[in-house]
Formats: C-alpha cells, structure tokens, sequence
C-alpha cells in the first residue's frame, strides 16, 4: 500500500500548474507530437480539415430496403412501354436471383417537373416537385443480386468481407462537428441483411461505428439511442456522483502523471454526461412548428413514421452529425404485388422526403448536405409471375441532392429496357469516390492501415463522376 | 503434376531474364501498346522479345481479357457460340462466326468486331449497351496490334493459358527477416546483471543499456498480484488471495502464484479467448443470412481445453486443419480433433450468394485467410486477384492452397440458404453435457410456468381492473354479434350452417402449399417464390346474408394479405398479425369481418402482398343484423373504444349476451354489481394464450419455442462442425479472382518463399494433413516466432513485432529481434509447451517492472522511446470487454464461474436476426464473458462498445478506444447498476460501518486498502448523498442503501477499476 502514495514528480505537478488543467493543446505542447498523437485516442471525433475544399459537408442517405424499381421511378423507358409482353432481346445476367419472364410494362406514367422537365413517376409526385434539386444517376450498378451482398455492398462496398461502412469511413476521414453527439447516427435502421455490419465500424476504430437509434421494428416516434437515460438517479444525484468520480479519477491521474488514456476517459463520462441532455432533446420534435410537421407528413397516415425519421435526419444534420441515415425498411421488394406494394410504399415516403429537401433548401442546409437516395438494386424490367419484378443489381436508379450535384439533371443511361446500366455506368464504387469527393476526399487516400494492409472504401476501384458536379 | 513442375522450374530462369530486359528496357516498356503497333499485323507475340511480349500480356491481361470475359464470354464463350462466334481464343477469334471472320489481325477499321462495338454497323454488341470509350479503345488497340493472346505464346513462362506472368521471388525476398530461420542467439552481456532473473532479462536490458535507459522499479506486490491474475485467469484476486501473497515472505512466494493460477481452469478461459480473437470465433454466421452456429460452442470448449491441458502447440495448430485425419484410439481425443477442425467451418459465409461457383471460392478465401494469418502471419488472399504487391506470395500459391480447400469439404450444400457440415460425435454426450442440457432444459420448463403464470395473472388482474368497461365494450360487441369469433365454439344444435375451406384446396391461382414443415399435419398455403401468389376459392353457401369471415393462420411477421370477396376488395391488411409463430403451434383465428354473400356460388380471392402468412383455413358463419339497428362496428373498433383488449371484449360479449341491460344505461350500482359479476364468473380458458397481451404472448412463444429446441437438442447426437476430405482436386488459377475466366491448373502445394512448393501431396490426399505438419514443423521460421509473439503481447500489451497478424513487409519489425528468436527457438525446445513460456516470461524481472520508470529514464526515454517498444517500463492497460464485464460481477459477488457449456437458445441454422428483430441471445446471464453468444452483426452491446472488435475477421490484437458510449453503459445500464446493488449489499452483509465497507470496496475493486484521506472521501460521499434524498426517499434505511449502490457503482466506474498497472 505505502508505495500507492507517490510523491508528486515534476511532469506532475506541471501538469497541475496548467491553467487549463487536463486540455488536450496542453498535453501536447507537454509530450511532443508522438504522444500528442496516441493523446488523441481522447478524441478520434474532432473535426478534421478535407483534403481539398468541400462542396458537402454532411451526408444524409434515404436508405429504401428491398430494392425500389427503376423503370417504375425515376427511368422512363418507352420501349419497355411498347414492348411490353415480348421477351427481353437479349441475354440476361448469368447469375439472376430468380427466372423471371418477358417485358413488363411500368404502370405508372411520368411526367416532367420543374424547369428541369426531369421526368417522375406518379409514384413520387412530391418529391417531382423537387425534380430540379434531383441528380438522378440513371447509370448505378453492382453485382450481387441478393438482399444481403447487396446491402453490404452499398453500405460498404463489399459484399464479400466485413469491412467498415460508408458512415464510418466518413466519420473517420472528417470527425464530426458536435462534439455531444455521435458522428454517424442511423434512424430504425434494418437489422436483417447484414444488420449491425450495415452501420459498423468494422476495423475502425469503435468511435466510428453508426449509433442506431431503435431499429426497423420500433415505431420511430419510441426510438432512442441505448443507455442515454439513467433509470432511477436523477440528473442532479447523477451530477454528484459524476463530479465524485472525476475527483477519484483525477486523483488517480495525479499519482500517476500524465496518461492521456486515462484523461481520455475522464472527458468521456463528460461527454456521456452532455450527450444525455443533448440527444433527448434533439429526439423531441414537440418544439416544431404546425407547418414543419406538416410539411413532413408527420401526424398523418401513412407518413407519420418515415416523416419523423426524416425530421430527425434534419435535426441531427443541423446539430453537426456527420452522416445520417435514414432507412425505409425492407418494403420495396416487390416480387409480387408490384402495383399495391410500390403505390403504397411511395405513398409513405414522398412526402416526407420532399418535406425533408424543402426543409433543408428552406434552411439553407441543402447547399452542403448531400442527400443520397436509393435501394441495395433496382429490379428487373422483365416480369415475375404477372406483376412482380426481381432483383436487378445490373442497372438502376439512385438519385442525389444538394451538396454540389447538378439539380435537376439525369447521369447515365440504362439500356431501352432499363436492364443494364449502358452509359456513364457508375459503379458502387464510383458513387463512393463521388460522394467522398463532394465531401473534399480523395477515396484512393482515405485509407486506414489494418492487418498490415490499407485499406479503402473504394477497395482498388471506384472513379470520381465529375458530370454530376456542378 | 510432375510434368508441370517440370516446366514451371524450366521456365524460372527466362523469366528472370525477362524481368531484368523489363527493367533494362523500361523506356520502351512504359511507353505503352500503342508505340508497339508500328508492325501493324505483327501476327504473333513469339517473334517479339521478351520484354516486348511481357509487355503486350500485360495489356492483354489487363484490359482486354477480363472486358472479353465480362461482356462477350457468356454468349460467345465455352458454353453459347451465339452466331456461331466465339472470343474465347485467339484462334476462334480469327476464325470468326458464321458470317465469317470478325477480326482482321491488325486492321480494326476492317474488323467487323470493332464496328460492331463501335455502335457503327449493323450488329451492336455488346448488347446490352455500348462499352465505355476507353474499353472500345483498347480492343481496338489490341486488334491493330495484332490480337495477340499470350495464351498462344508461352514466352511468359509458366503462365500457360494467359494468366498474368510468373511471380519471380527474388533473393531479397527469399531473405525477408520473418523467412529466414530461427537460429537461437546466446543472451547478451549486460552491465547489471544483478537485475537479470533469467535470459529473457538480459535481451531486454541489452536493449535498454544500449539507449542509456534504466528498467523502471518493482511493481510492489498488490500491482503483481492483480496484474499476473488478470493476465492468466483475466479475474481480479480476492482480498483474501492479495493478503495471502503480500504477506507470503517464502522466497518462491511468486513462483507459487504463478503456478497456482497457471493451474486454474480459468487459465484456458482467457488464455482460449485470445485465441479465439484471432481464430474468428462467433455463434452465428454473420454477414447476409444471420442463422446460429448452435455447436460452434463445442470448438470453443475444445480450445479453453487445450490450453488448460497445456497441449503442445504444434499438434495444436495440426488438429485445427486436420485433426479429422489424425486418426486414434483414444475416443475422447478423436472427438477433440474432429471439433478442432471447426477452426475452418466458423468463417463468416454468403449463405445467400447465388453465384455459386463465387461462393464455394469465397469460402476457401476465408479459410486461406484464416489459416495463413493465425499460424504464419501472412496475408496470403492478397494473392487471390494478383501475385501479392508486397510480399512474395505468387497468385499460384494462393491456387496451390486453395486446391487443398477444394479437396475438402465444408459445406453439406451451398444451395440457397447454404448449409455447412456436421459431423457427429463418436460418443455420447458426457455426464456433464447432459447435466447442463438437462439443467437447461429445467430452467426453460420453469421460465415456462413463470411466463404463463405471470401472464395468467395478468389477465386476470386486467379483467378485475376493467370489469366494468369490459361488459359495456360486451354488451356492444353482443348485439352485433359478427366479430366475435366462432371459430374455437363448437357448433351446437340449429347453429347456423358454417362453411369450411382448407386454404390448400383453391380452385384457381398459384400459390405454394406445404403439409410437412410450416403447414405440418394441417396444410397451409405459404409463397410460391417466382409465383404469382393469388388464388381463388370458390365458396358456396345455402343462403343470401352477411355473413362471418374468419382465417387461420401462422406467422411470426406481419404479412397482411389482401383479400377479395366477389371481385371486391375487401381487406389490403387481412391476417396481419404476429401470431408469434410460422409453424401450427402459432395457427390463430381471427376475424376478418362481416360481408355481404350471395346464395350459392362466391369467389374468395387472395393476393400476396410480398410474402404471405401460413393460412390454413377460412371459415365463414352467418351473423344477424344488429339487434338495435345501429350500424356495425368492429370488434377493434368497439375495443379502443372502451380501453379494452380485443381478445377479452370477446370474452365480455359473450358475458354481455346473456345480460338484460345494456350496461351503459345502468346507475353506478347496478354496472358495479353487473361488472363484479363478470369478474366472478369469468375463468381462464384451457387455452388462454389468445387473452394474453403481445408482449406476454410473444414470451410465451419464445419460452416454449427454447423448450422445444432444447429438448430437440436432448433427442439428437451432438454434431460438431467439421469438415473431411472429399475428392481431391486442384484448383485452376482464377484470373483475377474471377470465376469465370480460369488459367492454369495449380498442383497442390505450400507457400514457394518457405519452400512448400517443393513437398509433394499423395493425389489421394487433399493435403491437408501435409499443410498442418508443413505448418507445424520446428523449421517453419513463422509459425512458432508468430505464437510467441501473441503470448508475448499477452503480458506486455504489445507483441515484440507490433503487428501480430502481419508478417510480411508491411508488418512491423521486431523491437526485439533476438529475443524474438530466443523465445521461439526455447518454445520448440520445451516441446512448444504455452505454460512453460508462460513461466518464463513471468519469472523475469522485466514482467515485473513497475508501470512508472524513474524520472531520469521518463526523460530519456521520452526521447529515444516514447512508445516503450525497449521495455523500460511495463505499460497501463485498459481490460479488455469480457475481463471488465467479469470483474464487475466478480466484485459484486455474482459471478457464476461454470466452465464451457452454451448460453445460446437459437436453434442450429435458425435466424438469430432478422429485418424486424434483434439478437435472439440473452446476455443476463451472470457467466464468463467468455460463455456469452457472439452473434455476428448484432454483437451483445457492451462488448461492441469496449472494444470486442469483429468477430468476423482474425484480429491478435485488439484495439483500446475511449468513447462516450462506454461511459452511458457504465452510468446508465441496468446491468451496471444492478452489480453496484449488489456489491453494495455484499458490503453492507459483510461489514459492520461504513469506514469497514468502504476499507473493503477498496480491497475487492483494487486490491489495496483506501488511504485515511479516501475513506473520509467516500464517507462524505455517502452523507452528502443521503442528504439530498431526505426529501424525496422518507425510508432512512433505502436512502443509505442508494447512497452505498451509488459509491459502489463509482467503484466499478473508475480508472482505477479498468486499468491495470
């Protein structure tokens, strides 16, 4: 025991000495770049300059689980129209996901909005109304046809290792600007189909793993993120105890000189300590306006619930989280039923998404906000059974918006059918590095050394669309 | 395969030579096809020189076969020759389709296959649409080159059929410090040889007095005696055990603690643990299609095993990749080395991939991958696409192994969902096993009883509560009669006549029909996938009238259906409810509502919408008009109404019929009266899981679904996952990686650069007997220096090479390269005995160096190492996610120390996640971190958030973050608090104060008595405390217990509590 009492050493009673106590510049000015480094285990989240100048500083991804159809979206194809009942004219894929027969025509018509004349399906006739915000990239393609390759790829962009996801390479290449929040939030995400490996830090370090709030099966007006409340002590006892343990952990600190791990973890139980004020309170939209609500659909049936996972993907962009997602869970797989099953799953989220790019345009937010929008594939423009379409990962439609991309503008094209991506194909890896370098990344340089290799979201591919910027 | 060997060694001088002209004509090398193209025509590579062939393969290879092979093979390949075409060959290629040739060798512009990919005659191809700019300039360019096809011209060496050019491993390569052999050095002179407890200190100090730096001072004995427990057990020590060693004044007092805890059956917990990290081990698959790895545990066991019984390596390393040929009497022992082999089945696999042939060599992948990074270190499946960029591991080598994987079987069928192997046990289970099966199986029997009686109680309570609401919301539901269901009523005399239909029987439509699983004895419709999934029934009734519509179903989803009755729609929600299961046990009535029917022949129609419930029948029964006129609500409707459930509305109609009154209109009196009538008379039903709340219900079914499974369990030998040879094959190099564009055939052999190229596989053998002895040999210059090292590593935080799992030349270099071999070379000598270098690692004096040095050496250091890599110092560590979670049972009193067994409820193969629910597995339970399910994808929370890493990838070194989230789980978590309760309790039963409580919370969280200063701290805590919930806890008694559970949960909260020194 006698040994545990040291007495006070030089670095230590510097330390003490600092007017800011335990900060971070601090530290560094005392241990030299090296450690100053490994100190910086205290905050892998802090903001982090990009490499070149950014068009988009935060991502927000509509995620729509089960596959929405291109040719019955944001596709037109009039010969699919013409040609509906006779066989595809050419070869299908080697791999396909299930038989499927001839032509199907879509039985939505499009129309052109906006100054653009950017052609919608009546599926989405709210957010046509933002069809000159829209950057639909026409020309999107992968290869796996089968939900969870799928969703691993895109969220990702592999479907063959556990590698970390969009978010958390984002969050990893940029920190994130509200240091009381996570970086990376995903809204009741899915938890089939890779589930957590959709949102997970793989080998990153954890501080860059999605924080879900709830998951697919929680309504998302209960959603909340794990732990953010303590069940009995009261904000005031939990206060004491907090200033308790700080007073232990910084007198442990002082016995031992600097360790900057240590001082990481007493800011930690800080940070936990804002986070359980800041994020309920973000969780609570009660303080929107009747319009805001409205506008999201949030109230009504049948948007009230995608309404309120895009309101909060606003409120949390707006509070500095790096990348939200938001996810319409496993829907649009329409195999069957295409008619009732895409009508109604548009009806629950048109409006809420309109409302959401309305809102961040209103805000002035759209300008560096980029908003991603699509499935794990498209589906097929040939039929299942009389009214279904497969999987279809050879070619379909996601669209963007805001954070520097044309607005109303189409990229690429599928062929006439809408089979394959034709021209301006644009890979999952291509639609990585584009959106990394809308956020001033160049994808070939964000890498993280694992296992003794680098690694990339882009793996050894992906190519920079600069059409699509405007 | 001698022949290839022959030609392939044959080939290995011109290549060099063809690598150094490479060099030599870089100029020309660089600059590119194009400048080659002066010849136009020039018809084969063979008359070029090396280089310049060298050159054109690369292109070939590069940018013209894999776009052949993406976009032309499948119909003008080795299996369609649509129009009579094929582009698989240059000779095919010059001989043209039908139409004659397609490609003039040399001229594009007469090429009708350019023109065709030009989009500028009358064939466009490919088809689908017109290739990117750049790929049509490169099949021009090859054509105007020529279309050479390197396959035609073997200048390339052993790369017969165009695969990319032999990988020559050069002498620089070869003598890459981790290949070279281990040769033990002498241990060095060092000036204090006094500090020196064996030679291990003597390479460490070396080290340190060449630096001018000193070893920091003895660790004092409680530091030694938490940090060596937490290092072989990964406990803390009991107060008791600390006390016994500072007190223990025998000069082997050390000694006997290291063989004490060396001893201990928590030795392999831990120990087993670091190897599982690195062998990848889950409960559960993981990436697309989550399902249970139900007997994944027993390879878990078998390792904790193995380490405890202190087996030698060397055979440890065999069983895991072979134990399953290793044959021996001994029963015992032949079912350890059949379950070892679960170290190749426990990857993570795309169960779901329908690219088969990619599945079946993303597997062998993963087993590569494991295989070559857990014994030597390496990252061979770099090699899968190319030779490796940094290491001189050739594509062949990568196929070479991957034949041996070929050889062997893994799956029992990679149909979709795929389904890996088992194999069963020689024995039975042993008379623990079925102590814990059986023990298991009385806790789920008695979960059981407690879920129903808790939920029979429920009802009840509700029904009392309610009673009066409930015969009004009845009395409502009786007068119109309809949506109560008959269903479950047996029909009595002059009933109306009910109509059945057995959804099975429809007259029209397609759908699929299953009696033997989800419809097993009843019959149920369930998808057709690919199908239409409508269907027709007719139904005929005796009259005119409104009549009931009821379905049977099961579903543990919500699938609504939508349902049309003569051609108009009547529900688009129909059978929507999550009746807890997909199989009979789940079947549920429910009523659909009250239509209109016609005399005689009516259409029921279904309509999938996505994928439908298992329905089993419709029933249809006549109902009468409401008897007061008013119009018709349904039973849902009637329900929220008046708060009440729909299943006990149903129950009050009934009640309600017989009443007199309606009981709105009755005084407060009489409705009371009427109420506790219903009350009284009302009794829970034989089956009474209708009347249960969701929540309730959905326990229940869970209850008695983990009953089930277990008792399936009971009923079946125990299997183990495991694989065995199959017809041995070699495999062809997959150009790369790709499936469908195959080069040469690979014999079967070990890595060229340690010299398994040159070992010979018996052709009835996969070879993997051969791998793991190659592996396993003394002279393998990997496989012993990359296991030390993780021992190493084990007790200094960091291995003497810094990157465990990679050796090659992006790895680090060894700090301490002598000590390095001198370790390795003692591990083969000692018979590659773990607890031997245990022991040894642990008697110097460099283990137990204190964790601060003295401020001379911190300044000197600080400079020329800061990061401690010479050992001057021993540094602080965080524990790790299960060590954490166990010391704060182990503090609270409640930690259950049972060895092995499982904590997994999920049946084998069945879903542990799916789109709408989380992780099946519970983490209550007060065991060993070790014994808690990892499910892949949905990893128990509090490990994902201290670090556990990915239970999908080798990981030998995890890594150490500090964020928020750990700090919520240690503040807020239910699990955390509840072991503050308890450890509060244990000190409050065990001492008399609270200065003796707080004196023994020191001594059980941090193994040293609280100064005079701390425990006057904690004391004013615990007033300061008590005080502010004097206004709101009235109860003295509970506001000091809160205020104990409060300091208590700051103990378990601390640095101090985390880290160890």
């Amino acid at each position: 025991m006698s040994k545990h009492v040291i007495q006070p050493k030089t670095r230590r009673e510097a330390l003490k000495t600092m007017s800011g106590g335990f900060g971070m510049l601090a530290l560094a000015g005392l241990l030299g770049e090296e450690q100053a480094r490994a100190a910086s285990v205290a905050n892998p989240l802090a903001v982090r300059s990009p490499m070149f100048p950014a068009r988009a500083k935060r991502i927000i991804f509509l995620f729509m689980h089960g596959g929405p159809s291109q040719v019955d979206t944001f596709d037109p194809k009039p010969l699919l129209t013409r040609d509906n009942g006779k066989p595809l004219p050419f070869a299908k894929p080697r791999v396909q996901f299930a038989q499927t027969g001839n032509l199907l025509a879509s039985p939505w018509q499009f129309k052109q909005y906006g100054q653009s004349g950017l052609p919608v399906s009546d599926l989405f006739p709210h957010v046509g109304g933002m069809a000159d915000e829209l950057c639909v990239l026409r020309s999107m393609y992968g290869s796996n046809p089968a939900h969870g390759g799928a969703l691993l790829a895109i969220h990702t962009g592999s479907d063959t290792f556990v590698r970390p996801s969009m978010g958390s390479w984002i969050t990893y290449g940029l920190g994130t600007e509200n240091q009381s929040l996570p970086g990376f939030v995903t809204i009741c995400p899915t938890l089939g189909h890779g589930g957590v490996q959709n949102w997970s830090s793989a080998f990153l370090p954890a501080a860059y793993q999605g924080t879900p709030i709830g998951n697919a099966s929680i309504p998302a007006k209960n959603a909340q993120v794990s732990y953010i409340k303590n069940p009995d002590a009261t904000p005031d006892l939990q206060r004491m105890q907090l200033d308790m343990l700080k007073e232990m952990n910084e007198d442990q600190l002082r016995h031992y000189g600097v360790d900057p791990q240590l001082e990481g973890r007493i800011q930690s139980f800080e940070l936990a300590f804002r986070m359980q004020t800041v994020a309920p309170e973000l969780m609570d939209i009660s303080g929107e306006s009747k319009a805001t609500l409205d506008l999201y659909g949030v109230g009504e049936n049948p948007t009230d619930n995608f309404g309120r996972q895009c309101l909060l993907a606003r409120r949390f962009s707006e509070r500095g989280v790096r990348f939200v997602q938001v996810t319409h869970s496993y829907k649009w797989d329409q195999h069957g039923d295409l008619r009732n099953g895409h009508s109604h799953n548009a009806l629950e989220v048109d409006k809420p998404i309109a409302g959401l790019l309305h809102d961040l345009k209103a805000r002035g937010l759209l300008d560096d906000t980029l908003v991603l929008w699509g499935g794990e594939f498209g589906r097929t423009p040939t039929a299942q059974g009389t009214d279904g379409r497969d999987h279809n990962p050879h070619g379909y439609s996601m669209w963007l918006a805001g954070g520097g991309v044309k607005g109303g503008f189409a990229y690429g094209a599928t062929d006439d059918y809408g089979y394959y991506a034709a021209e301006n194909k644009m890979h999952i890896h291509d639609l990585h590095a584009t959106m990394l370098h809308l956020l001033g990344i160049d994808h070939t340089r964000l890498t993280y050394r694992y296992g003794g290799r680098d690694y990339r979201l882009t793996d050894v591919a992906g190519e920079v669309a600069h059409g699509i910027i405007a | 395969m001698l022949k290839e060997l022959t030609i392939a060694s044959m080939h290995r001088i011109p290549i060099t030579i063809c690598a150094g002209f490479i060099v030599l004509l870089g100029a020309s090398a660089l600059a590119g096809p194009r400048d080659q193209a002066v010849n136009p025509g020039k018809p084969a590579a063979s008359q070029l020189s090396p280089a310049a062939a060298a050159e054109q393969s690369a292109f070939f290879e590069s940018r013209v076969r894999p776009l052949l092979s993406a976009q032309c093979f499948q119909c003008h390949g080795a299996e369609n020759q649509r129009g009579g075409l094929r582009l698989d060959s240059r000779e095919a290629v010059l001989k043209g389709g039908a139409k004659g040739e397609d490609v003039v060798a040399g001229d594009p512009d007469r090429s009708r296959l350019i023109a065709a990919v030009r989009y500028d005659g009358p064939i466009n191809m490919p088809p689908a649409g017109k290739l990117r700019p750049e790929e049509i300039a490169a099949l021009t360019e090859w054509v105007k080159i020529g279309a050479p096809w390197p396959a035609a011209a073997p200048v390339t060496g052993g790369a017969a059929k165009g695969q990319a050019a032999d990988m020559v491993l050069t002498a620089a390569q070869r003598d890459f410090w981790s290949f070279c052999p281990v040769i033990k050095p002498a241990a060095p002179r060092v000036k204090d040889a006094g500090w020196c407890a064996n030679a291990i200190d003597r390479f460490v100090l070396a080290r340190l007095e060449a630096k001018g730096l000193k070893p920091a001072p003895p660790a004092d004995r409680r530091t030694l005696i938490r940090r060596v427990s937490f290092d072989l057990t990964g406990l803390p020590p009991t107060p008791d055990e600390v006390e016994a060693f500072v007190n223990d004044r025998s000069p082997n007092a050390w000694q006997r603690l290291i063989d004490r805890l060396l001893a201990s059956p928590h030795y392999g917990e831990r120990w087993g643990r670091h190897w599982l990290d690195v062998a990848r081990y889950a409960d559960s698959n993981g990436l697309d299609e989550n399902v249970a790895f139900a007997n994944a545990y027993r390879y878990r066991d078998y390792v904790v095993k193995a380490f405890n019984e202190d087996k030698p390596y060397d055979q440890f390393v065999c069983e895991q990749l072979a134990g399953d040929l290793m044959p021996t009497e001994d029963e015992a022992l032949r079912n350890d080395r059949l379950t070892a082999t679960g170290f190749l089945s426990l990857g993570p696999k795309l169960l779901a991939e329908p690219d088969k042939p990619k599945m079946v060599m993303d597997i062998i992948d993963e087993q590569i991958e494991v295989t070559s990074k857990a014994f030597l270190g390496l990252t061979v499946t770099c090699a899968r696409c190319h030779n490796h960029k940094f290491d001189p591991i050739p594509t062949k080598d990568y196929y070479a192994l991957a034949g041996i994987f070929k050889s062997t079987k893994t799956m029992s069928n990679v149909a979709t969902v795929a389904m890996w192997q088992e194999r069963p046990l020689h024995s039975r289970r042993s008379d623990a096993e079925v102590a814990a099966l059986e023990a298991q199986i009385r806790d789920a029997q008695a979960s059981l009883d407690r879920a129903k009686a808790a939920a029979n109680a429920a009802v009840l309570s509700e029904v009392r509560a309610n009673a009066a609401n409930l015969v009004k919301a009845g009395w409502e539901l009786a007068q119109q009669g309809e949506p109560i269901s008959i269903a479950d009523t047996p029909a009595r005399p002059g009933d109306p006549p009910r109509t059945v239909i057995e959804a099975v029987r429809f007259n029209r439509g397609d759908i699929g029909r299953d009696v033997d699983s989800y419809g097993k004895g009843i019959g149920g419709i369930i998808l057709n996938v690919g199908g239409a999934n409508r269907v027709e029934w007719d139904v005929d009734v005796p009259a005119a009238g409104d009549y009931r519509l009821e379905v049977r179903y099961a579903s543990a989803q919500v699938r609504p259906v939508r349902l049309l009755l003569n051609g108009k729609l009547i529900r688009t929600d129909a059978a929507a409810q999550n009746t807890g299961s997909f199989f009979p046990d789940g079947q549920r009535w429910e009523v659909v509502g009250r239509y209109p029917m016609l005399a005689g022949r009516n259409v029921l129609r279904l309509e999938a919408i996505g994928v439908p419930p298992h329905i089993n029948r419709f029933l249809f029964s006549p109902v009468q008009p409401r008897r007061d006129g008013r119009p018709i609500e349904s039973a849902a409707q009637i329900a929220s109404r008046f708060s009440v459930s729909v299943p006990l509305l149903r129950a009050a109609a009934r009640f309600a019929a017989s009443e007199k009154q309606d009981p709105s209109t009755l005084n407060p009196a009489d409705l009371a009266a009427a109420a506790s009538r219903f009350a009284d008379r009302f009794a829970l039903p034989d089956a009474p899981e209708p009347l249960y709340a969701d929540g309730q219900r959905r326990a229940l079914v869970r209850a008695q679904k983990s009953l089930a499974d277990l008792r399936d369990r009971e009923s079946k030998p125990p299997t183990v996952m495991a694989v065995e040879d199959t017809k041995p094959e070699n495999c062809r190099v997959h150009i790369r990686g790709d499936t469908q564009n195959l080069g040469d055939e690979v014999p079967r052999h070990f890595l060229t650069v340690l010299g398994g190229d040159r070992v010979t596989i018996d052709a009835g053998h996969s070879g993997r007997l051969e791998l793991a002895k190659w592996i396993a040999r003394p002279e393998n210059p990997l496989t012993a220096r990359v296991e030390v090292n993780r021992i190493w590593q084990g007790h200094f935080g960091a291995g003497l090479v810094q990157t465990p799992d990679n050796w090659g030349f992006l790895g680090l270099r060894p700090t301490n390269p002598e000590l390095l071999d001198w370790l390795a070379a003692t591990f083969v000598e000692q018979c590659w005995s773990v607890k031997k270098l245990h022991r040894l690692i642990l008697m110097s004096s460099a283990y137990k160096m204190g964790s601060q040095a003295d401020a001379k050496t911190e300044a000197i250091a600080a400079k020329a190492d800061p990061e401690d890599t010479l050992l001057w110092k021993i540094p602080r560590r965080r524990l790790e996610a299960e060590p954490f979670r166990d010391a704060l049972l182990f503090v609270a009193g409640k930690l259950d120390l049972t060895v092995g067994g499982t904590l997994l409820t999920t049946k084998n193969h069945d879903y542990v996640t799916n789109d709408q629910s989380g992780n099946a597995a519970s983490y209550n339970a007060n065991r060993r971190g070790l014994y808690l399910p990892i499910i892949r994808n949905a990893l128990y929370d509090m490990f994902q958030a201290f670090d556990y890493g990915d239970p999908s990838m080798v990981n030998a070194k995890r890594s150490t973050t500090t964020v928020a989230p750990q700090a919520l789980f240690v503040m807020n978590s239910p699990f955390v608090i509840e072991q503050a309760r308890a450890f509060a309790a244990a000190l409050r039963a065990e001492a008399p104060d609270d200065a003796s409580r707080i004196r023994l919370a020191y001594l059980r969280a941090y193994s040293r008595p609280p100064t005079s200063e701390e425990t006057r701290r904690a004391q004013a805590y615990l007033t300061a405390y008590t005080g502010k919930l004097a206004s709101t806890e009235p109860d003295s008694g509970k506001r000091s217990e809160a205020a104990m559970a409060s300091l208590c949960q700051l103990f378990l909260a601390s640095n101090e509590f985390i880290y160890v020194n």
